[in-house]
């Protein structure tokens, strides 16, 4: 075997390894302690627990939230994605940012908002009569503003790819506007929209956050994990809900990845853009009902930023810094928002280059097609394991004195490990796009030339794909700095971090420090994304400076 | 001269697929040779065996007389130029073309007067410091050449490295492939599925056909006297005409009888007969040595007229040319005569 093949294999091996430590084994983990009971294994124990009236009935309530919250989203986030590619909307920069808002901060932020809006004490509430945001409703409002980004960023991508000709045909044709969105936008983005649903119906179903703070007693089953947990120590339940949480994830990854599958390219070289032409009755309603959608966004920051310099919401309004004096309160103090942006910045690095390292393996070495089956397969399978579940999967697996790596227990390393691994497959996901669109032959060109796989990777590869390689960075770092379901389980006494710590301090009742740390949360994320976009805005300008041809 | 490349019964196959069945053929030192056939027939599969990306299933490959079959593509000394070009878009075209040279044979001293030197050679000495984006697609053609030639390779190995370019620069570009070939030394194999490509540029011609080799030779050889219909079809661009052995010298087309044709075969078997455009004329249909035909289409071609007709006995169409000005159009009832000297006979139909 040559020094090439053997770098190679030790690579595969490696990013096995990695899989192996990060998913494979937690997750046997989890089935087994979920099998477990005082008597010993066995499957009627778990037949036992998953037949749990309580369980059944939160199975029932996730399932409820997320189907509703997943319908009521895709329908907002199609809207504003027609808006920002389809509308000759003004001020679109400012559109599109304010999309994305909710990605920067918590889940629990937008719950929090809902609280000052319609809370007991809620701003609003006089409004409001006999109803009440507490319970389902809640859940479903607060996850709608929480998951709206990610339906956009899928739903907007999936719009970017007209073919110009398809509606001048259409034109030509004599259709109407009405007919061409029904024969050819909607069919364009059919994959899209079943992405961006099951998106939204996988990320509902894992969230915490808002069922914590806007649920009331409308269980669900995130919720039922964290009290089994946390509140009555039952940890073989807790299992069998996790396990019964991987059901409807994976079920909604299949289908997605299933659909992905069937999706045909929208463009193709011969494709020429689609010419928006004014058309006042649409561009009108457009940017009517996408300033509605932005002003709430906005509002949901801008209500917790107000809150959180309020000095007694909302009867004193007199402006106070000491719900920012974070070391008064439980949580973790200055020392937890630390924390946060260490693991954000090594969950970045490190996923972004493993991310990376595994996508450049299956894409350019081409693996035996088995490795390659079973490092894809892994690559796909972090997405439909819901954050808790993953979370709880580490606590079993690594928290064994008999596993050698025991000792990671409780640091950062695993913190980092199990955030690469919660966030793995949309990076995966993109890394793979972004060097499929490489020349297939610049490997074997260089093997041509005698020089190994690495020094292309190293020389040609990366550097190309730096853009793609620093977007994935900055997914990972604003999700780190965000995520609670993954890390709840996982934090010691030296690592808390601060999105635990918003839920911890809302819990104990400190809701204006909690919405103080979710907007330190914000603020650190905006400004590395600010710094970033600013970085790719340079990278992507050298790549075409000087283009003749 | 001696053989530089030897494929000796070479075979491969994909999943069961065979791209390659028993392909045998020699390269001469300092040749340029073109490997040539339709989509699919195995030529680019060949090449990369060559080239030691790919291994066969069976067979051998010799290089200068030494077995290369399971030789890695970096102890090969070979250079590549990929139909793509496979130009980094990241390193300025000098930067690509010392990619290549590494090792203790090319000290940093070394290495930028080579880069100089093989950018001299293909016409590129100004643009050393241009990214591949910053090039045209002949420029960006010359540096994936230089680029393969710059480590001084003694095989130079080419796919269809002419085929993205527009017809004009690929005229021009083809004849400076062929003197910088020709200067180099370095013996080469070119992919191409244009045959006049490969009859203009090579020294020796293999024809490929579904992964089988059809005939290998000079271009003069494969087109007076090509071994099957295929090569005399696909290379010669004859025309190929289902026909039937009769006694003696003769042959008939349908009803009629051509004399003077040399087959060897039993009366009433099965031929398939190649006719040069150039050996078939149009007459009159009533003639008795004529086949009648009705014309197809009447095109421009240069200085005279294209017709194609088909045959009324067996439906073949062919080609033939006559003078501008000709009275034939669409439709017209023709007839199309052979010089029997210059018919090729193969035995079996079409």
């Amino acid at each position: 075997m040559n020094a090439e093949k053997f770098i190679q294999r030790l690579c595969l091996v490696l990013v096995t390894l990695y899989f192996g430590v990060s998913l494979a084994g937690p997750l046997t983990a989890l089935v087994v302690s979920s099998l477990q009971s005082g008597e010993g294994g066995s499957a009627a124990n778990l037949a036992g627990r998953l037949t749990d009236p309580r369980l059944v009935r939160a199975a029932g309530n996730s399932l409820w939230v997320g189907a509703l919250t997943s319908a009521i989203t895709t329908a907002l986030a199609l809207f504003y994605a027609y808006g920002l590619t389809r509308a000759r909307l003004p001020l679109k920069g400012i559109f599109a940012a304010a999309g994305q808002i909710p990605l920067l901060a918590p889940s629990l932020l937008s719950a929090l908002a809902l609280v000052y809006l319609f809370g007991v004490q809620g701003l609003l509430r006089p409004w409001m009569g006999e109803a009440s945001i507490m319970g389902w409703q809640g859940i479903v409002i607060a996850n709608v503003i929480a998951t709206f980004p990610h339906a956009l960023l899928v739903l907007r991508t999936a719009l970017s790819a007209s073919d110009g000709r398809l509606y001048e045909a259409g034109e030509l044709m004599g259709r109407s506007g009405r007919s061409m969105f029904l024969a050819v936008t909607l069919p364009g983005v059919r994959h899209g929209l079943v992405s961006a649903a099951l998106i939204v119906f996988m990320l509902t179903i894992a969230d915490i956050g808002a069922p914590k703070v806007v649920g009331g007693s409308f269980d669900v089953l995130a919720l039922e994990i964290y009290k089994q947990v946390l509140g009555q120590q039952d940890f073989a339940m807790g299992a069998a809900v996790a396990l019964a949480m991987l059901a409807p994830t994976a079920l909604a990854m299949g289908i997605e990845r299933w659909a992905a599958s069937r999706q045909s390219a929208a463009l193709s070289a011969r494709s020429t853009p689609l010419v928006l032409k004014p058309h006042l009755a649409r561009d009108t309603a457009m940017l009517t009902g996408c300033s509605i959608i932005a002003a709430g966004l906005v509002g949901v920051i801008a209500v917790c930023q107000f809150a959180s310099v309020a000095a007694f919401w909302p009867y004193d309004v007199s402006f106070t810094t000491k719900h920012y004096d974070f070391n008064r309160f439980d949580g973790g103090g200055w020392q937890a928002l630390g924390n946060s942006v260490q693991l954000a910045v090594f969950t970045a690095i490190g996923g972004a280059l493993l991310v990376f390292a595994n996508a450049y393996l299956l894409e350019k070495t081409k693996p035996h097609r088995v490795v390659r089956g079973a490092l894809s397969g892994f690559s796909l399978l972090s997405a439909a394991v819901p954050g808790l579940s993953l979370g709880l999967a580490y606590v079993f697996f690594f928290n064994n004195p008999a596993n050698l790596l025991n000792g990671l227990y409780g640091t950062m390393a695993i913190l980092v490990l199990a955030t690469i691994t919660h966030f793995y497959t949309v990076a995966h996901l993109s890394a793979t796009s972004a060097l499929k669109a490489l020349d297939p032959e610049f490997e074997t060109a260089a093997a041509a030339m005698g020089r190994p796989f690495w020094m292309v990777a190293a020389r040609v590869s990366f550097p190309i794909s730096i853009s793609a390689l620093i977007e994935t960075a900055l997914y990972f770092f604003v999700n780190a700095m965000t995520t609670v379901s993954v890390v709840v389980f996982l934090y010691g006494p030296h690592t808390k971090l601060a999105s635990v710590a918003v839920l911890n301090m809302d819990d104990a009742g400190d809701v204006a420090p909690a919405a103080a740390m979710g907007m330190m949360i914000f603020y650190i994320n905006l400004a590395v994304r600010i710094a970033g976009e600013t970085v790719l805005t340079r990278v992507r300008a050298s790549t075409t400076r000087g283009k003749v041809y | 001269m001696s053989e530089a490349i030897d494929v000796a019964s070479l075979s491969k196959t994909f999943g069961g697929q065979a791209a390659l069945s028993d392909v045998s053929f020699s390269v001469p030192e300092g040749a340029f040779a073109c490997l040539v056939g339709p989509s699919g027939c195995g030529k680019t599969t060949l090449l990369r065996i060559l080239a030691g990306l790919e291994t066969p299933s069976s067979g051998q490959v010799l290089l200068n007389g030494s077995d290369a079959t399971r030789l890695n593509p970096a102890s090969r000394s070979i250079g590549v130029v990929f139909q793509s070009y496979a130009l980094f878009p990241n390193l300025t075209a000098a930067q690509n073309i010392a990619f290549g040279l590494h090792g203790k044979d090319w000290p940093r001293s070394n290495k930028q007067a080579r880069v100089d030197e093989v950018l001299a050679l293909v016409g590129l000495s100004g643009l050393a410091k241009r990214k591949p984006v910053q090039l045209s697609g002949g420029q960006q053609q010359r540096v994936a050449l230089a680029r393969a030639l710059a480590p001084r390779p003694r095989f130079l190995l080419l796919d269809e490295p002419l085929s993205a370019l527009d017809p004009h620069v690929r005229g021009a570009l083809r004849a400076e492939l062929k003197d910088i070939q020709r200067r180099t030394g370095v013996t080469t194999v070119m992919v191409t599925h244009d045959q006049e490509e490969a009859l203009a540029l090579a020294d020796l011609v293999v024809v490929l056909r579904a992964g089988r080799l059809e005939q290998a030779g000079s271009p003069r050889h494969l087109l007076e006297q090509p071994a099957t219909p295929f090569v005399a079809d696909f290379v010669a661009n004859m025309n190929i005409i289902e026909a039937r052995a009769e006694s003696g010298e003769r042959i008939s087309i349908g009803a009629t009888v051509i004399a003077g044709v040399v087959h060897g075969l039993a009366p009433g078997a099965a031929l398939s007969v190649a006719a040069a455009q150039g050996n078939t004329r149009l007459t009159d249909a009533a003639l008795p040595a004529a086949c009648p035909a009705r014309v197809r289409a009447v095109e421009f071609a240069g200085r005279q007229l294209r017709v194609i007709a088909r045959l009324e006995a067996g439906g073949t169409l062919i080609r033939a040319h006559a003078p501008l000005g000709s009275p034939v159009a669409s439709g017209d009832v023709i007839g199309v005569a052979f010089d029997p000297q210059s018919l090729r006979v193969y035995a079996g139909a079409p």
